[in-house]
């Protein structure tokens, strides 16, 4: 029973799908942030975890790191290394949601929205991060390469070469 | 102990197959090109990203001004609220000074008659000489354009805190001041009727 969930978790094309899905979550997700950079950065200050001297500069970089490593995981590009920095930015924003759900912070999450009406964070933020994190490190392990873009362009030349 | 289980079941259900998982040998080997990529791909979107922060207009400054708290008005304790009526009662009495905490502009177009002007804002304390000022006064009542305005509200705090005794803010603010027959100098405030 065990042993069959654990094929079936490692299937390489429910992995594909997984680093998939996991792309376009945050490709959606660094929108708003790359768009209201101020708005973002009010949002991490809201944490009251960083010193407010590298918050703007967390505010650039995160949203486009989110972006790029979305992006090259949907085409399965560098697949592991990128499902891998997802990984390590989910660790961060789980301990970062789960210090401010301690300390009873009323504040928005800031994960898809930079709008501070958007919905007050509450457990499930945190379990969804949670979530999001087995994907990814079910990606860093299981990953083998199907549904990757060099593998239908390789498909898609061999299609088109004439046979002899 | 589930984890465990299921690694410990991978590792065995792989030895017989071909795998690519990161648990085989292959793949340990491979960490460190994985960990270049990782690199590559964190600096790639870091050197982006400031660059488009550079070129954008509303691009952010690399570092904030000052510290987030001190955009945070809630630190800040409030002041007590003053009914209209009990503001009209006390106006002109002897020792009693009514503070604009507006804008210099609001305060040339139209203010509480005989009214002090010393502009408030979240980001900055009141200035020292202005406090030293309103020493002298009794009783100082704050006020702002309307009903709801946190900036009197927060600026009568700061003034308590700064010593000042029977500091408290207009509740209705100039508007509820004008409608309810206060005297005042210049324009009516926006949204008299």
């Amino acid at each position: 029973m065990l042993k069959n969930f654990a094929r079936a978790l490692s299937h390489p094309s429910f992995v594909a799908f997984l680093r998939i899905a996991l792309g376009v979550v945050f490709i959606v997700a660094s929108f708003d942030k790359i768009q209201n950079p101020h708005s973002f950065a009010e949002n991490i200050a809201n944490y009251r975890v960083m010193p407010y001297q590298l918050i703007n500069s967390a505010a650039i970089a995160l949203p486009w790191i989110e972006m790029v490593t979305g992006c090259l995981l949907v085409l399965g590009i560098w697949a592991r290394a990128n499902a891998l920095i997802i990984s390590g930015m989910l660790v961060l924003f789980s301990l970062a949601i789960l210090q401010a759900l301690l300390r009873n912070l009323d504040i928005t999450c800031g994960c898809f929205s930079t709008d501070s009406a958007a919905h007050k964070m509450t457990r499930w933020t945190f379990y969804w991060n949670l979530i999001w994190l087995c994907w990814g490190i079910l990606v860093v392990l299981h990953d083998q390469g199907w549904y990757t873009i060099g593998k239908v362009l390789d498909r898609a030349s061999r299609k088109e070469m004439p046979e002899h | 102990m589930l984890a465990l289980k299921y690694f410990s079941l991978r590792s065995k259900s792989d030895k017989n197959e071909t795998s690519c998982d990161l648990l085989s040998d292959d793949s340990v080997r491979n960490l460190p090109n994985i960990m270049v990529q990782v690199v590559v791909v964190v600096v790639f979107s870091t050197v982006l990203a400031f660059f488009v922060n550079a070129v954008r207009k509303e691009g952010l400054s690399l570092v904030a001004p000052f510290p987030p708290e001190y955009r945070c008005p809630s630190r800040i304790s409030e002041g007590r609220a003053v009914p209209t009526e009990e503001a009209l009662r006390l106006y002109g009495q002897e020792g009693t000074v009514f503070v604009d905490a507006r804008a210099k502009g609001s305060y040339d177009q139209g203010h509480i008659r005989d009214a002090v002007n010393i502009p408030y804002s979240f980001l900055d304390a009141v200035p020292p000489e202005a406090i030293i000022r309103l020493r002298r006064y009794k009783r100082i009542i704050v006020y702002c354009n309307a009903e709801g305005s946190e900036r009197s509200r927060l600026m009568a705090g700061e003034l308590s805190e700064a010593g000042l005794k029977e500091v408290s803010y207009l509740e209705t603010g100039f508007l509820g001041w004008v409608k309810a027959g206060g005297r005042y100098t210049g324009l009516e405030p926006p949204g008299y009727e």
